[in-house]
């Protein structure tokens, strides 16, 4: 169980992070274009 | 003259043919320093892990998994990782912006104040001299065993190599040749493994033997690796606190580090730092499942190494074909020597632009021959140290290697995301936090203070700084320019580097690669180790 656990762990703090950029990054870029089309 | 030795003097040979080579395109300070500001993807990639990875990585860690605890290692690793994109979306991004050539001037741009930048500086010069003595005197170990020579001859070799091209190419010679040594080691880690494993009898055979393992090191491979009475961790639960707070340190040191966020001012544009960071996260992750294979199986191939940080010189000496063995001797020396490399550059920069400053010369001709000037000294200097200093790579090591995180940590995060800091904040937060890391780190190895696992040197030095940022910044005020200069970070976004669509739909690709490695690295544990461990 523990090593299960441990198996999740090493892989999943990674994943989260990616999918939390995915949606951060995307965002940012819909506003950075936004920007540019009021500049 | 043994085969091993002509195949590390050939790679030797490659680095200063290709170092020096790139300082021939060394024409002004912007090259010099930040390597023109051009540098795509693949070189911060390869200069971020390179330089991350030392002598420490190939020989103390893979110690570290022989002597039973290849989990404590990944438990850290997993905290670790992360770091570099945190660090790049939520920092480096920012002091890219700040168009400085150093990260203390930087400080300096942020805060006004000079002073700010000469105690950045200061702490630079010293917690990176004893880092680079600590890689100077592993690699001259390694070549002293390997030519079978005196230490003094082979720090001699090894000093010579990486100064001529840090020295002449700058950063533009140590971002290229890091990138060639990223993949020396790549390339070992990854060919060596199998290796290993067929060694101990296949996956299985290993799997089986050390989930059986007896004595000592009974549960090496077990979630919580080999820790009870008599071992440095007597409980599961204080093996892995440790564990956390150590990776924590360490995603600070790659979020903050002046030897890892300085590599973001080379980007050729922000898509760079932010591609470069989620490959160097998923290189880390990967990177240390080898290190845990190869360290804790080689205890099935020969259980009496008496020095595990010998593990990896034992396998290429003794088991592997001549071939790995050169390539494996080869990726240690790379490691000891991109980073030596550039933390010989960081001194240099930091003693030319931050301590001597603008008593320099303005003319850009002349400053870049007295930049070469400064950092030829600041090489002689450390040989000198290096030759008079008995080694002393444990504490060298240990000094140098999260002082930091401590100390400019919440200096760096606070300088982009609070409007209360102030000059007086950044400053006595940069020297409290480096004091008093280095005194707890000072008092614990020296003067046998005995404290507990969650009070270690990092925290201490991380929670004296922020305080010390609180008192100093509500003792004082915030300037006008202060605050015009951070909205100005904010508000002066490069637009045109977003401008092409193509641009970002491909920066948008590294999360997805970064998901799908993640999800890989899961499956691979679990189908390869954690149901087959649960089944024996």
């Amino acid at each position: 169980m523990g090593e299960l656990f441990f198996s999740f762990y090493y892989g999943g703090l990674m994943l989260i992070l990616g999918l939390c950029m995915h949606r951060k990054l995307k965002s940012d870029f819909e506003r950075y274009s936004k920007m540019q089309k009021k500049n | 003259m043994s085969i091993y030795i002509i195949g590390v003097f050939a790679t030797l040979l490659l680095y200063l043919i290709v170092g020096n080579y790139a300082g021939t395109k060394v024409k002004n300070l912007d090259d010099y320093y930040v390597s023109g500001r051009s540098a795509p993807t693949l070189l911060i990639l390869g200069t971020l892990v390179a330089s991350y990875l030392s002598t420490n990585t190939m020989l103390g860690e893979t110690g570290f998994s022989y002597d039973g605890y290849p989990a404590l290692l990944m438990w850290n690793i997993a905290i670790n990782a992360i770091g570099y994109v945190l660090g790049a979306y939520f920092f480096g991004r920012y002091i890219r912006r700040s168009q400085a050539l150093t990260v203390p001037e930087y400080f300096r741009h942020r805060f006004n104040s000079r002073k700010v930048q000469m105690a950045a500086g200061i702490t630079v010069v010293v917690g990176i001299t004893a880092y680079l003595l600590a890689v100077t005197q592993g690699a001259t170990l390694l070549m002293s065993e390997l030519l079978g020579v005196s230490e003094g001859w082979a720090m001699l070799i090894v000093w010579a190599v990486y100064t001529s091209f840090t020295f002449y190419g700058g950063s533009r010679g140590v971002i290229i040749t890091d990138t060639i040594m990223f993949f020396i080691f790549m390339i070992v880690l990854f060919v060596a493994t199998p290796f290993v494993v067929n060694l101990g009898g296949g996956w299985a055979e290993v799997l089986t033997r050390l989930a059986n393992f007896e004595g000592v090191k009974a549960g090496i491979a077990s979630w919580h690796s080999a820790v009870g009475p008599g071992r440095t961790w007597a409980t599961p639960g204080a093996g892995i606190t440790w564990a956390i707070i150590i990776g924590t340190a360490w995603m600070g040191v790659v979020m903050v580090s002046p030897w890892q966020t300085s590599r973001y001012l080379m980007a050729k544009n922000e898509h760079v730092v932010l591609r470069s960071a989620f490959l160097a996260g998923v290189s880390i992750l990967l990177l240390y499942i080898p290190i845990a294979i190869i360290g804790s199986t080689t205890n099935l191939i020969n259980p009496g190494i008496e020095n595990g940080e010998k593990v990896f010189l034992w396998l290429a000496f003794n088991k592997f074909p001549a071939w790995l063995g050169i390539l494996v001797l080869a990726g240690i020396l790379a490691a000891a020597l991109s980073s030596a490399s550039t933390f010989l550059s960081l001194v240099g920069f930091s003693v030319t632009r931050d301590i001597i400053g603008e008593r320099a010369s303005k003319d850009e001709k002349t400053m870049l021959r007295f930049s070469r000037i400064v950092m030829l000294c600041c090489g002689l200097v450390t040989l000198v140290i290096c030759y008079f200093q008995p080694p002393a790579l444990f504490w060298l090591t240990y000094f140098a290697g999260t002082v930091f995180a401590a100390s400019w940590g919440p200096t760096c995060l606070l300088s982009i995301y609070s409007k209360r800091i102030t000059a007086e904040g950044a400053f006595w937060g940069i020297i409290v936090g480096f004091v008093a890391n280095s005194a707890t780190k000072f008092g614990s190895v020296f003067l046998g203070w005995s404290l507990p696992v969650w009070a270690d040197p990092f925290v201490i030095g991380l929670v004296c700084g922020l305080l010390a940022i609180l008192i100093a910044s509500s003792l004082t005020k915030v300037t006008e320019e202060e605050k015009a200069y951070r909205e100005k970070l904010f508000k002066e976004i490069p637009l045109e580097e977003y401008q092409d669509q193509k641009e970002v739909k491909r920066t948008m690709l590294f999360p997805k690669i970064t998901i799908g490695v993640s999800l890989a690295v899961i499956l691979l544990l679990v189908f390869a180790y954690a149901l087959p461990y649960a089944r024996i």
